[in-house]
């Protein structure tokens, strides 16, 4: 009996592998199409432009770029999906990137450590302020039941201006005497080591690191497991013991320390300090597109990371051979949509057919028994 | 022929009869309630001033019309809602003992609504069986997960769940095969106190009758049991007591052995 259960077994969770990529990869097929004829309607060749992404795209130049483009999306997709795991929908990493990325480059001019000791401590910063910025919406949460999604939302603007008001009082550093100004230049000792030199620094390293460490939390730990059922059944979980408040709070918090580390490849790696025109805005929301497209799986969000990065990699080239660059977006955009509409379609019949094997397999061992 | 003859042609099987009991109630308390208010913001209080003990090795059973008070009352029992007077597990007290404490202490909880309050459908058997003992089966901050899963497949062998394996989702099982991963995974850790809430509502016979065969097996192992149930054949057929609710109150300590169900209904509408 023991034979036929573990051979389903195995058949069982590749069929699930199987599923989730098929659907994916298909759901992105379909939105080229679709943009294939968006381009087609304004009198483009869809052909010529997909041509050109790729050409593009392949060469090793751009390939180090779509990495080093991928590692803030792989933090900011990281730290949404923690939140989605428990049906925590945190709009916040915006906001919370851009005081984290503050913050610590303010503070990694205050200290003088030996080298891994001043990056590691510029990190460490990085992840409590993001985590602090995000607490502030699961005590809004907790203790007066605001909801996080308007909160968080509301948080990225008082974020941004009180980021402003920091740096214009405290932080901002006239001496270089440029336009560009920004927070004091970090140290040599704080600065991320390049894998590739001026191409591609170490945060990508840290990134993949993370997502790693995403996916033992959250599907291996019990903490995660925790926070799953948080997310699957609120009520099962609170019936079973699970404390509600203390999850929304630790979640929360987890997903706004990664989200602190949006922006450190170009603090500690790129700019060595904060400018507010220095450090690029956006990926807390392009975070959420990611961890959608990535289905909140480590491997799904560092593959949809790349995907994004090998996109936006090229949009430069494309406006230089008289195709918008937006179409960039656009492809983006559609691709998150068809690719949650997908989802929803393929679940259904995945689920559908899970019940009916599962059936099947019970007549069967009805049978030999 | 009598219901219980069709059920059991139904089921293949003889069923337990009701009543006959051959171990006794013990002495020791178990399970207390003292004056136990549950306290609701913006309305009546649900539960007012409930007192009962419960002995090693008893089943209580709490008969009502539903929504008289006797969900708070569990949730109360279990640590869910704010509460006036006390609560005792196993002889401790545990009044302000959050509901991972009170699980602890010896409590298992099946609860009213299994979509709702006891399984995550979409997770597969085994993290079902595992939560609420995710402590016992973790090794350091990790789930032990082949711990989990043969744990989870020690329930499905004893408690029959029909199933392929226990990797499958939760939705995929029948009902009555949902309800006896619940039920197995609150007795399988042979808890000290088992609240039972409509253990078997809306299941077929036969999974009925494994369920009741399970819980009085539990019973005679010494576990208490506070049974409550809209279905009076089971409050009747399994209590060692009988206590009816009624608008937020215990309106009447009956004995099964005299009881009937148009007594129980007579207390159970408040008309006595």
């Amino acid at each position: 009996m023991s034979r036929p259960l573990s051979s389903q077994r195995n058949f069982d969770s590749i069929r699930k592998s199987l599923n989730t990529l098929g659907s994916s990869v298909s759901a992105i097929i379909l939105a080229l199409i679709i943009c294939g004829v968006l381009l087609l309607v304004t009198g483009k060749d869809p052909f010529a432009a997909y041509g050109k992404i790729l050409e593009t795209g392949l060469t090793s130049d751009k390939m180090l770029e779509m990495l080093k483009r991928a590692t803030p999306l792989i933090f900011s997709a990281i730290a949404v999906a923690i939140g989605f795991k428990m049906n925590l929908f945190n709009i916040g990493v915006e906001g919370q990137y851009l005081f984290a990325a503050l913050i610590a480059a303010e503070m990694a001019t205050h200290v003088s450590f030996p080298r891994p000791l001043h990056i590691l401590f510029i990190l460490v910063v990085a992840m409590v302020s993001g985590a602090a910025w995000a607490s502030i919406a699961a005590f809004l949460k907790i203790s007066r039941g605001i909801n996080e999604v308007i909160s968080t939302i509301m948080l990225n603007y008082i974020a941004l201006s009180f980021i402003q008001w920091l740096f214009e009082s405290f932080f901002r550093d006239d001496s270089d005497g440029g336009l560009n100004v920004k927070t004091t230049k970090i140290a040599p000792s704080g600065r991320m080591p390049d894998l590739v030199h001026d191409r591609l620094n170490g945060m990508f390293i840290i990134a993949l690191l993370v997502a790693f460490l995403y996916w033992v939390v959250v599907f291996r730990s019990r903490f995660g497991f925790q926070l799953r059922a948080s997310g699957l059944n609120p009520i099962a979980a609170r019936t079973a013991g699970i404390p509600a408040n203390r999850m929304v709070l630790i979640a929360m918090m987890l997903s706004g320390a990664v989200a602190g580390l949006v922006a450190m490849p170009a603090v500690i790696g790129d700019v060595y300090g904060y400018g507010p025109s220095a450090i690029a805005t956006q990926f807390g929301f392009a975070g959420i597109s990611v961890a959608l497209l990535g289905r909140n799986h480590p491997i799904g969000i560092v593959g949809a990371a790349l995907l994004f990065g090998f996109l936006d990699s090229t949009s430069a080239v494309l406006q230089l051979s008289g195709i918008p660059s937006s179409i960039v977006k656009v492809i983006q955009a559609i691709i998150v949509l068809v690719v949650v509409i997908v989802n929803e379609a393929s679940s259904r019949r995945y689920n559908r057919r899970t019940a009916e094997r599962a059936a099947m397999a019970l007549k069967s061992l009805e049978v030999k028994q | 022929m009598d219901r219980l003859k069709l059920a059991e042609l139904m089921v293949g099987s003889d069923l337990p009869s009701h009543g006959k009991r051959t171990t006794k109630v013990g002495e020791k308390v178990q399970l207390s309630a003292h004056n136990l208010t549950v306290i609701a913001k913006d309305r009546k209080n649900p539960v007012r001033n409930v007192s009962f003990d419960i002995f090693e090795s008893e089943i209580i059973g709490v008969a009502g019309v539903d929504g008289n008070g006797q969900f708070e009352l569990c949730e109360a029992l279990l640590g869910l809602v704010d509460i006036q007077g006390t609560v005792e597990i196993g002889g401790k007290d545990a009044s302000n003992s959050n509901v991972r404490q009170r699980l602890d202490q010896g409590l298992a909880y099946i609860p009213f609504d299994r979509h709702r309050e006891g399984l995550m459908l979409a997770a597969s058997l085994w993290e079902n069986a595992l939560l609420g003992h995710e402590d016992s089966l973790s090794r350091g901050p990790m789930i032990d997960v082949d711990a989990a899963k043969k744990s989870c497949q020690e329930i499905i062998e004893r408690f029959g769940v029909m199933t392929p394996n226990e990797l499958v989702p939760a939705f995929v099982l029948s009902g009555g095969n949902q309800q006896k991963l619940v039920v197995g995974r609150n007795l399988a850790k042979a808890p000290k106190v088992l609240i039972a809430a409509h253990p078997t509502r809306g299941i077929d016979v036969g999974a009925q009758a494994a369920v009741w065969e399970e819980i009085r097996r539990s019973r005679d192992a010494g576990m208490s049991v506070l049974l409550v149930s809209a279905d009076l054949e089971e409050i009747l057929g399994l209590s060692d007591r009988i206590l009816v609710m009624f608008d937020g109150e215990i309106s009447a300590e009956l004995d099964p052995k005299s009881a009937t169900p148009q007594i129980l209904g007579k207390y159970m509408t408040g008309t006595q």
